[in-house]
């Protein structure tokens, strides 16, 4: 008897039309299979708002997805795959195998209230994964990223300059982000809360959204479409899984700056060894504060901040807004100790390839945006390399990064990563 | 290798350099693309009335001017493997994509503060089509003088 072979496929659409490319990416993926899909994921970028909406862009995969079929996915920056490198479209991994367990969940508000959402979400797969007669578990979850507040008098924007606007700007960040969800996206509170529950499983924690406008950002599950929301896909399987995880960047030297004023529970930063938070910044990485300007992140994805976790592994957080003297990152940092951390486009480069095995029978995971910003189109040296070793693969390009592995019992929240499943 | 082209509305409208074009421009981002040479304009997207978007009118002449002597570059470089340029010029940035050995180029007009990264990847993607159709052109000349 020969064992059963698990398959996979990727599906790819670049038309515009919504319905019309939700209906080729699904086709595009199942018709590699021999039999229906156990479950498919489904990512686009957030183009389909206007060329149809989401609801048609769902429409068009379910009116070619067998009914039933568990789905999850969401909007992302871009994505990765065996047809190539993409910042516009939608893409889709279908996999079908007998032996495996697949349960779908979704939490709500994940802004308001990111452990509430985490519980409501991991409620649900953990009675999939406690039912399971496999061993090897995994769980990939898309979290509603950050998204850019509007506040009057100061409006919308990366760089808040000014005194009063800029302390106004710093105070309602947080009120905004709970009370209205528009704001800083607490992933890493979600991650942390569903790994307490989930402590088996590897976890891979990707952040959705649009063109990094940060204007919105949307989740799917089934044939629903939901924002400030985390949906999640729990596998068993007897398969051997392998998450890696990798960035490109070490400290710049061992010099240490030391928060020393912060809100938002470490997400906004206002002072740095007692001094303006931006103003060392700039100092650290020897940057002319004339820099201090929207374009200010085409520099910094080189020179982000980093701290350590407990087991010192190294987390690149970039910085979001900047808001007068201070700043907020997208994630709370677990040390008051930061970095400057630095990379060139090779160790990016060499940190994506690193995190593919190549022995696996597919490589699916997430990738930093900021990657795509600071690699843009040299990312296709990486897709040309990853393509040797792997006839589907489809790596997500998201706006945070998390992992969680039951050997490290810690739950890590990155910016500039690359988080990769092998599946063997 | 070089696709031959004139400036004729109809024919863009019919060219399929043109259809790549007609995507990119779609992107908000994009201001403004074409293939271009120095003095010319060879492709443009097919919809000639709405071929660049209005913001870029104002600053257009003097563009198209630094456009010009950067194609000199392009002519100069092209053949050693020059593959990209660009410059800003004001609040706009323009992108160019060389046509491998040739002195084409896809030419992109972009917000300077639009998200570059992400744009490269798409601008690459259409040079790739560009050249598959670049391609299959000479293909069908080859045949047709055989």
């Amino acid at each position: 008897m020969t064992e059963e072979k698990l398959e996979t496929a990727v599906g790819m659409s670049r038309k515009w039309d919504a319905q019309e490319a939700g209906k080729e990416v699904a086709r595009s993926a199942i018709e590699k299979l021999s039999k229906p899909p156990d479950f498919f994921l489904l990512f686009s970028t957030i183009h389909y708002k206007k060329h149809g909406g989401f609801e048609g862009f769902l429409k068009g995969v379910w009116d070619v997805l067998p009914e039933g079929t568990p789905l999850v996915g969401g909007t992302v920056a871009g994505f990765m795959n065996n047809y190539g490198c993409y910042t516009r479209g939608a893409t889709a991994l279908a996999m079908s195998y007998s032996k495996m367990n697949i349960a779908t969940s979704i939490g709500h508000n994940t802004k308001k209230n990111p452990k509430k959402a985490a519980e409501e979400c991991a409620i649900n797969l953990l009675e999939n994964l406690k039912n399971s007669k496999y061993h090897n578990n995994f769980i990939f979850q898309l979290t509603s990223g950050p998204t850019i507040p509007h506040f009057p008098g100061v409006g919308s924007s990366f760089i808040v300059k000014g005194k009063f606007k800029s302390s106004l700007a710093s105070k309602l960040i947080e009120t905004s982000t709970k009370k209205l969800q528009k704001g800083i996206g607490r992933e890493e509170e979600v991650l942390e809360s569903i790994s307490k529950i989930l402590d088996n499983s590897s976890i891979i924690s990707g952040s959705s959204t649009d063109d990094m406008k940060l204007s919105e950002n949307y989740q799917f599950i089934n044939n629903n479409i939901y924002t400030n929301s985390v949906v999640a896909i729990s596998i068993s399987t007897d398969k051997n899984l392998c998450v890696n995880y990798k960035h490109g960047f070490s400290k710049h030297n061992n010099e240490i700056l030391r928060i020393s004023d912060m809100s938002f529970g470490g997400k906004i930063v206002r002072k740095i060894n007692n001094t303006d938070a931006i103003k060392e910044f700039f100092r650290a990485i020897n940057l002319s504060e004339d820099m201090f300007n929207e374009k200010l992140h085409r520099k910094t994805f080189f020179f982000p901040l980093g701290f350590e976790y407990n087991d010192n592994t190294l987390s690149p957080v970039a910085i979001g807004a900047v808001l007068g003297g201070g700043f907020s990152f997208s994630f709370k940092t677990e040390s008051n100790d930061l970095y400057v951390l630095s990379a060139t486009g090779e160790s990016i480069v060499n940190a994506m390839n690193e995190c593919i095995d190549t022995d696996a029978v597919m490589a699916f995971g997430i990738s930093c945006c900021a990657n795509l910003v600071t690699l843009g189109d040299n990312i296709f040296l990486v897709q040309e390399k990853i393509k040797k070793h792997h006839q589907d693969f489809l790596i997500l390009f998201t706006m945070g990064e998390g992992v969680y592995l039951p050997s490290e019992k810690i739950s890590k929240f990155f910016n500039e990563t690359n988080v990769i499943l092998s599946i063997k | 290798m070089e696709y031959n082209i004139s400036g004729d509305v109809d024919r863009m409208r019919d060219d399929p350099i043109a259809k790549v074009l007609d995507d990119l421009l779609k992107l908000d981002d994009i201001l403004a693309c074409m293939v271009a040479r120095q003095n010319m304009i060879s492709v443009m997207p097919s919809d000639d009335n709405d071929s660049f978007k209005p913001e870029i009118n104002q600053i257009w002449d003097i563009l198209h001017r630094a456009m010009d002597d950067v194609f000199n570059v392009i002519r100069e470089y092209s053949a050693a493997g020059l593959a990209e340029m660009e410059f800003r010029l004001q609040d706009y940035e323009a992108l160019f994509y060389v046509f491998p050995d040739t002195e084409n180029a896809l030419v992109a007009i972009i917000p300077a503060l639009a998200n570059k990264g992400l744009l490269e990847v798409e601008m690459e993607n259409s040079r790739r089509e560009i050249l598959k159709i670049m391609g299959e052109s000479e293909k069908e000349r080859e045949l047709i003088t055989a």
